[in-house]
Parts: structure tokens; C-alpha cells; sequence
């Protein structure tokens, strides 16, 4: 979200040159913009804005891919996602994005970073051994 | 030492004039251009940049979606700027992303 939005430690997210993100990204991102456009928060015309940058790094252009690697939602994923339930606490949608990131880990070892700011999901990152952003 | 084996590819004339000038920029024979051409395409870690060797693993491991669909034009710089701008004021849009997966 720190991609769409000047909050704070959004400079640090993106400068971030290789970015994995869960499917339900797709979703999630709009339904965030249009729920600040409902709450007054953000005009409908900055919120469009907002979507199309989010529709060009999510789809690419012709002169280049898009700017997230997204994993996909495999039966693996999903199952990972439920036992994080359990062990974690997490609910559902934030095992599925730790289960994703886990997943991308365990296919590259490049993948140790972990951009959350959800105080539960951020615990549990940093339990399984992912390098928080920001930090601390 | 390495096994090597010949193989002869069917290409289009200018593919093959396109191949021969890449590997001359390169200052590489043409062989050993297409060598390390076709090893990128199978071989993740001969990818040509990191993004798209996180792809190819991620793709390896059954793990990457492709995205469907065209994208809409790109707001200017300057459209994105405001925007992003408007949205840093008030309710910041993770903690929006983290009501929208519902009550702990």
C-alpha cells in the first residue's frame, strides 16, 4: 500500500527493486482505495489515479513487466495459510499473505524480506524469520 | 570437461542476421552468444536480471501467476503525485487493508 500512498516508511518500500506480493493483492489494494474514497478520505478522481498505477504495476505495459511477481494461490498455499491459523492466530486473509510470502521463500532464498505493517501479521513474520520492513 | 553436443536450429534470415550483430556487440562468437541465450531461458540463474530470475524460480516452483488482461493508461507523474499525496492524509490505507480482513 506504501506504493500508492505518502505514508510514512513509503520511501523505504520503494526503493525496493524486486516485489512479491500475494494474489489477493488484487483485491485487496482497490477495495482499500475505494474504502477511503467512501470514508471522504480521497477524491474519486485520485482514487482512479491511484487504481490505474496500481492496474499498470500489476499488469505491465508493452515496453515492460509489471512491477510485482505475484504468487499464485496453489492448493500449498492454502493449506499453509489454514495451519497458520492455528498456530499463529492469524486471520484468514493474513495467513494466505504470510503463506504466500513463505511459499516464495522456500523457491528463493532471496525472498527473506517482509513489507507489513499489521502489528499480528508482523509478529508472526518475524517468528518465521523474515526480515521485517520497516523495521523493529 | 563439459560434454557438448550440436544441435542445428531453422531460424528466420533476419533472426540469424539479429543473433550474428547482438554477438558482435557483445564481442562473442555467435556460439557462445547463443549459448548463454538458451541457457538463460532454462536456467533461472542465468536469467538477465534479478527480477526476472525471481520470476523464473517463482514460475519453476509452480508458484507464479501470470496476470491476464491490459493495463489502463498510467496516470501522468503528476496525477500520481497528488494522488499519492491525498492518500497519505487520514486513515492510512494499510490500516484499511487490515480492516478489511475482518475482526481478530
Amino acid at each position: 500500500m506504501k506504493l500508492y500512498a505518502d505514508e510514512p516508511d513509503a520511501d523505504q518500500v520503494r526503493a525496493l527493486s524486486e516485489l512479491v506480493t500475494a494474489r489477493l493483492a488484487r483485491v485487496e489494494v482497490p477495495a482499500a482505495v475505494w474504502r477511503k474514497h467512501r470514508a471522504s478520505e480521497l477524491s474519486a478522481e485520485h482514487a482512479a489515479a491511484l487504481i490505474r498505477a496500481f492496474e499498470v504495476d500489476w499488469l505491465g505495459l508493452p515496453s515492460r513487466a509489471g512491477r510485482f511477481a505475484v504468487v499464485a494461490l496453489t492448493d500449498r498455499v492454502l493449506n499453509d495459510a489454514a495451519g497458520l491459523c492455528a498456530t499463529e492466530g492469524l486471520r484468514g486473509y493474513d495467513a494466505v499473505q504470510l503463506a504466500s510470502a513463505a511459499a516464495a521463500r522456500a523457491a528463493d532464498p532471496s525472498c527473506g524480506s517482509l513489507a507489513c505493517f499489521d502489528r499480528d501479521l508482523r509478529q508472526a513474520s518475524a517468528r518465521r524469520g523474515f526480515t521485517l520492513i520497516p523495521a523493529g | 570437461m563439459l560434454a557438448m553436443r550440436q544441435i542445428s536450429l531453422r531460424v528466420p534470415e533476419q533472426l540469424a542476421d539479429d543473433l550474428r550483430r547482438a554477438a558482435l556487440d557483445r564481442g562473442t562468437s555467435l556460439n557462445s552468444f547463443a549459448t548463454t541465450t538458451l541457457r538463460a531461458a532454462v536456467d533461472p540463474d542465468f536469467s538477465g536480471d534479478e527480477a526476472e530470475r525471481l520470476r523464473a524460480r517463482l514460475r519453476r516452483a509452480g508458484l507464479l501467476w501470470e496476470p491476464e488482461g491490459v493495463a489502463p493508461d498510467p496516470p501522468t507523474d503528476e496525477e500520481l503525485g497528488r494522488a499519492r499525496a491525498a492518500a497519505g492524509r487520514g486513515t492510512p490505507l494499510s490500516e484499511l487493508v487490515s480492516e478489511g480482513r475482518g475482526s481478530r
